[in-house]
């Protein structure tokens, strides 16, 4: 992938445009409120797997996802503008093919690995409010990298980074 | 891929460049009142313009509607990044060339031959 305006002569203009239409990417408060929320229930996953096993891990999982889809939907309709992973280049590469934002998406992906392999270990050693404040501390970690997600897809759309 | 450097005419007019240039930013579609607003053109020229781009194949265009609105997105295809490319190179080699002779200019050594060929017109696309 490369700029295909990285050009002296046509870049003026366009940059100033490609600018107006990234700045149309900011995200709304429902969906900042929105990720907030469907990562809190992400991080409920321990804590149901240790005290309640009747409620499967999955479902929490599948809810997590859905409600993450259902935002980026959103935000689509509400900018206008469709960035994000392509399904199935996602499941042929992995995530190492999310562009534009790479960095930021695996940084979350990361994160999110290890915050509930961190809950994992406190909830086995009987430390509840430990991982009541790691579940606190990774939802506030993991909407903050989907802001530096959403300002690096900005960024990629003023410099034509993400140019397919 | 380095693309031919080469004026396209579905290309050139300032609208249409502008089109395909923010197509080309990264977006995998952007709707029609984000482009109309990103490159301060009016619904019908942009309309008119997407219209000629798609009919030369270089522009993708989803119909759908939300509720009773109906909304239009744009996607560049292959051919569109391509043909965008080439005309961006040979807009790239028409400003050396123009900076070169007004550097000859100032230093006093112009000619009008100087080894260079002249800057392409672009043709109509009739």
């Amino acid at each position: 992938m490369r700029d295909v305006a990285r050009n002296p002569v046509a870049l003026d203009l366009l940059q100033v445009q490609r600018s107006r239409l990234a700045d149309r990417l900011r995200p709304p408060w429902w969906y900042l409120t929105g990720s907030a929320v469907a990562w809190a229930v992400g991080f409920t996953g321990q804590f149901s797997l240790r005290y309640l096993p009747r409620v499967d891990y999955w479902a929490t999982a599948v809810a997590t996802t859905a409600v993450w889809f259902l935002l980026q939907w959103g935000l689509t309709r509400a900018t206008g503008i469709k960035v994000g992973p392509r399904p199935l280049r996602v499941l042929r590469d992995g995530l190492f093919y999310y562009r534009p934002g790479r960095p930021a998406a695996i940084a979350m992906f990361v994160a999110c690995l290890a915050i509930g392999e961190a809950q994992f270990f406190l909830l086995r050693h009987g430390l509840l409010a430990a991982a009541i404040a790691a579940a606190v501390l990774g939802v506030a970690v993991e909407v903050a990298l989907q802001q530096a997600w959403l300002r690096e897809v900005r960024q990629a759309l003023r410099d034509g980074e993400g140019a397919a | 891929m380095t693309a031919k450097a080469k004026p396209d005419p579905f290309i050139h007019p300032i609208t249409r460049l502008s089109i395909c240039g923010l197509l080309a930013a990264g977006a995998d579609w952007v709707e029609f009142a984000a482009l109309r607003d990103a490159a301060e053109i009016s619904d019908s020229v942009l309309s008119k313009q997407s219209v000629v781009l798609e009919d030369a194949g270089y522009v993708q265009v989803r119909k759908g509607s939300v509720g009773r609105r109906p909304r239009t997105w744009f996607r560049l295809t292959a051919q569109g990044r391509q043909a965008l490319e080439g005309h961006l190179a040979w807009l790239g080699q028409l400003e050396e060339a123009v900076s070169a002779s007004s550097r000859d200019v100032t230093q006093g050594t112009a000619n009008p031959v100087n080894g260079r060929t002249a800057p392409h017109t672009v043709p109509s696309p009739d």
